[in-house]
């Protein structure tokens, strides 16, 4: 048995070392392009955000690594949303729920949508993205 | 037709929207008047080159996603409802009314779904205003820092909510 | 495109949550409604987006479609409405136009070879200089140009998608395919130093 396993890892680790230097590579491209998207932010440059953070979003990020999108729709979210650029915010947060597959991040970021309505004072809209998030926590296992 | 009308109504008349007539007259314009008729055969260049734009053709991915959002709408009206609606004919409106002055009652007094999730909505805005993804802010030293200093970078390989930049290597 | 029976067919099938039936509905209008956007937006990222939008948008509203047969402008106004609410107040960010003669970007000449244009009969620098230029028409005529010379819809289609009169759309048509027409020449004039166009 213990040939067998030291057999697998060996037979899997060259895509184990092939899918983390993939995933080192989309990290720091993520990385750099989070980067630009604050400067971009922090120099009043809104109308480029959408198409910059876009390219963080059309990543191939791995399952495992979602969490990260769900986040970076977060933190952008808050710093125009800081900015009063809610309208942008909402859109990079459309990015998001489309970059991601799993369930569990679509109800985070469907709840951080609400959350930005709030803050808009629309709080129609918001309650609808709660709502949503609610209705699909409910459906998944 | 004089040629002003007659320019006007070029485009038109390339789109195939004049009527028979305004296009009988239009035509016996042209055969007649040598600088209209350039005009129409200058506009026809346009046609060609708009015609030979190419277009953009769609990712492949773009149904997959349209499916799993469609997927988890609601559709606009439960497919339940329509073999039920035999029974709200006319003899079952006051039972229906009755009904639903009883819901509306009960969801004043007991509250209801609507209103519970009004609360689970309101704790979870709490827990948001409370989830920290600056760092700490900064000593009256400091001074004041501008929010897009104080955000993390998701993307850091050791982030936390703490971190500067989560997609930083440390 | 589908026939007048078979779209109502699938309207009907789809508007009742049929996703099948939708399927093929995207499958016939999705290439349209991305290249109407990307005219519109001069962003192929924005149009692949905001395709997307139009079409959940579609889904979600099918049952409110009172005639099947108007499926296709229903869905331009979709999509044109998504547009404008991406950029209430705002102009869609827009690459400059060249000036005449002038060597495209690297970047532009990349946008142009995702477009398939080894197909088309223009050459590529010409295609990006014409795109270019609807970009920059005034939003009043590009709309109805993009819709009336690319998308082939009828000046009533137009007229009644935009809440416009007939006249008014015809004039702005007009217009437009006008100043395309004496833009591009100009643009060949400066570049091949070409005298004799009109």
């Amino acid at each position: 048995m213990p040939s067998r396993l030291v057999l697998l890892i060996l037979l899997l680790s060259p895509h184990t070392a092939a899918f983390s230097q993939n995933w080192n590579q989309v990290r720091s491209s993520a990385e750099r392009q989070h980067e630009m998207v604050m400067m971009l932010i922090r120099n009043g440059n809104f109308g480029r955000v959408l198409e910059t953070s876009r390219q963080i979003f059309s990543l191939n990020f791995p399952a495992s690594q979602e969490h990260l999108l769900v986040q970076e729709g977060r933190i952008l979210s808050e710093a125009l949303a800081h900015h009063q650029q809610f309208q942008i915010a909402q859109g990079l947060l459309d990015q998001a729920l489309r970059a991601v597959r799993s369930n569990p991040s679509k109800i985070d970021l469907f709840k951080e949508k609400a959350y930005l309505f709030t803050r808009q004072g629309r709080d129609k809209e918001a309650m609808e993205f709660f709502e949503r998030a609610m209705e699909l926590e409910k459906s998944s296992p | 037709m004089d040629c002003q009308a007659c320019i006007d109504s070029l485009t038109a008349f390339l789109d195939d929207e004049l009527s028979a007539p305004e296009k009988e007259v239009l035509q016996t314009h042209l055969t007649q008047c040598r600088p209209c008729r350039q005009e129409h055969e200058s506009l026809l260049d346009s046609y060609q080159w708009v015609d030979q734009l190419t277009d953009l053709e769609m990712d492949s991915t773009g149904w997959t996603r349209i499916h799993s959002e469609i997927t988890h709408l609601a559709p606009g009206k439960p497919a339940w409802v329509s073999p039920f609606q035999f029974l709200f004919g006319s003899r079952w409106i006051p039972v229906a009314a009755g009904t639903l002055g009883v819901a509306i009652l009960s969801f004043f007094f007991l509250g209801g779904p609507k209103a519970e999730m009004q609360d689970e909505f309101q704790v979870y805005l709490e827990q948001r205003e409370q989830m920290v993804i600056r760092r700490p802010p900064p000593s009256p030293l400091e001074g004041i820092r501008e929010i897009t200093t104080d955000l993390p970078n998701p993307f850091t390989v050791s982030y936390d909510s703490s971190q500067s930049n989560p997609f930083t290597q440390e | 495109m589908a026939s007048g029976p078979e779209l109502k067919k699938l309207v009907t099938r789809a508007g009742g949550g049929d996703v099948e039936a939708f399927q093929q509905l995207y499958g016939l209008y999705s290439r349209k409604i991305l290249n109407y956007i990307y005219r519109l937006t001069g962003s192929r990222e924005e149009a692949e987006d905001l395709t997307q939008d139009t079409f959940v948008l579609a889904y979600r509203n099918l049952k409110s479609l009172k005639e099947s047969n108007k499926f296709q402008s229903w869905l331009f106004r979709i999509a044109q409405n998504n547009v404008y609410q991406m950029y209430r107040g705002k102009k869609p960010q827009m690459n400059p136009l060249p000036d005449e003669g002038s060597e495209l970007a690297e970047t532009d000449r990349l946008g142009t070879s995702q477009k398939g244009s080894e197909d088309s009969l223009l050459s590529s620098e010409l295609e990006q200089v014409i795109e270019k230029i609807i970009n920059h028409l005034p939003d009043k005529q590009k709309g109805v140009f993009v819709l009336s010379a690319i998308h082939k819809l009828s000046y009533k289609e137009i007229s009644e998608m935009e809440d416009r009169s007939l006249a008014s759309v015809k004039s702005d048509v007009h217009r437009a395919r006008v100043d395309v027409r004496d833009r591009v020449k100009e643009y060949l004039r400066g570049k091949h130093g070409l005298s004799s166009l009109h």
